[in-house]
């Protein structure tokens, strides 16, 4: 199937991460500065971590950010990560992970997976209809539970785990609001993550397909009203 | 290194090897999710200033939109906006509900009243009005 790479021009995505754990391996706390080092042109940010009691402080990680917080790189023993929040498309968003990747394992000698995760995370700003969350005018599935709730809920809070093949994928659906409460919104995230039979060199193939699950799952779950509207067709 | 110390042959090997003072317990390792609460907190504050109105009630009677309007909710003092520029409205209450309702009482009522006009009865700033009016309100059964 072909998965859809267009780029709405008003995407609900506020962050977009791919991540990769491995058995731990004390040389990248060594090799950390090395690592910045290379970056640090584009991703001149450090944000060492803020450790709470009982947290184990290596495999929190660092993150290196550019300068305006779109992006970022975050390293731990264990793992490595790329995240941006103002999703360039999938295909620059890939190309800027493999190369961070290829950056950091010049210095590191990964070789083993233990995890490949992808997360989607959608922010979709809603005004609410007879004082209730209208999510039928963004989703496809009306969630009603029983026939008796007529009206839509107030607020919501779901989490879902399903697996497709090998990809396990959380999904989170929940309402949220901004620290005043003028603003509200939908917020779904998506995790679609693998851990059986990982193989090093084959990263490509998983960040496709764990990006194609979240996708096609995204297009499936949304209407085509709120369709037309990512794409600036509707609106007044 | 497997940093779980999972009772594996090798991980009790390891623990012998471990100081006194060294917790025992193993590294909590979240399996599916890997959500920071300060990003939840960030992605709060991204929520965007404006958001579409699909629809509304008045009157225990529902009104779908042809077209979202885009609604943007302020708060000043005690008191709440919700304001579309395009349609030239604003709504205003002690809540964001009633904010809302103000506005969308008033989308219902100009959108009766452009209904009723002619189109040789209006003319600039009323013909794109009733351009948009013209479609803009769908009763739902």
């Amino acid at each position: 199937m072909e998965i859809k790479k267009e780029i709405y021009p008003n995407q609900p995505l506020v962050e977009v991460v791919f991540e990769i754990r491995f058995p731990g391996e004390p040389i990248i706390e060594c090799k950390r500065g090395e690592f910045y080092d290379k970056i640090r042109e584009n991703y001149p940010n450090v944000l060492v971590p803020q450790l709470k009691a009982g947290a184990f402080p290596a495999l929190v990680p660092y993150r290196f950010e550019r300068s305006d917080g779109a992006a970022g790189t975050m390293v731990a023993i264990d793992k490595f990560s790329y995240y941006s929040r103002k999703y360039p498309g999938y295909d620059n968003f890939k190309k800027e992970f493999f190369q961070l990747l290829s950056e950091f394992n010049k210095l590191c000698n990964l070789n083993k997976l233990n995890r490949v995760g992808w997360r989607y995370v959608n922010i979709i700003p809603f005004t609410r209809e007879n004082g209730n969350i209208p999510f039928k005018r963004f989703l496809n599935s009306d969630l009603r539970l029983t026939k008796d709730i007529q009206d839509g809920y107030e607020n919501l809070s779901l989490m879902l785990v399903s697996k497709t093949g090998d990809c396990s994928i959380t999904t989170i659906l929940e309402s949220t609001k901004s620290s005043d409460a003028t603003r509200e919104a939908l917020l779904l995230d998506f995790d679609c993550s693998r851990e059986k039979d990982l193989c090093f060199p084959k990263i490509e193939t998983y960040i496709d397909e764990s990006h194609g699950t979240a996708r096609t799952m995204f297009e499936q779950m949304i209407t085509d009203d709120y369709r037309k509207y990512l794409r600036g067709e509707l609106k007044i | 290194m497997n940093t779980s110390f999972v009772e594996t042959d090798e991980g009790i090997d390891r623990k012998q090897q471990i100081l006194n003072n060294y917790g025992l317990e193993p590294a909590p390792i979240q399996r599916n999710v890997f959500i920071f609460p300060e990003d939840r907190a960030r992605q709060e504050q991204q929520i965007p200033l404006v958001a579409p109105l699909w629809g509304f009630h008045i009157e225990g009677k529902g009104y779908k939109l042809s077209v979202p309007v885009q609604v943007q909710i302020s708060r000043e003092g005690d008191f709440c906006f919700a304001e579309n520029e395009q349609l030239v409205l604003y709504g205003s209450g002690e809540t964001i509900r009633e904010a809302l309702e103000d506005l969308t009482s008033d989308i219902l009522y100009f959108w009766k009243y452009y209904r009723r006009l002619s189109w040789d009865e209006v003319i600039g700033e009323g013909r794109r009005l009733k351009e948009i009016y013209e479609r803009l309100v769908i009763e739902e059964q």
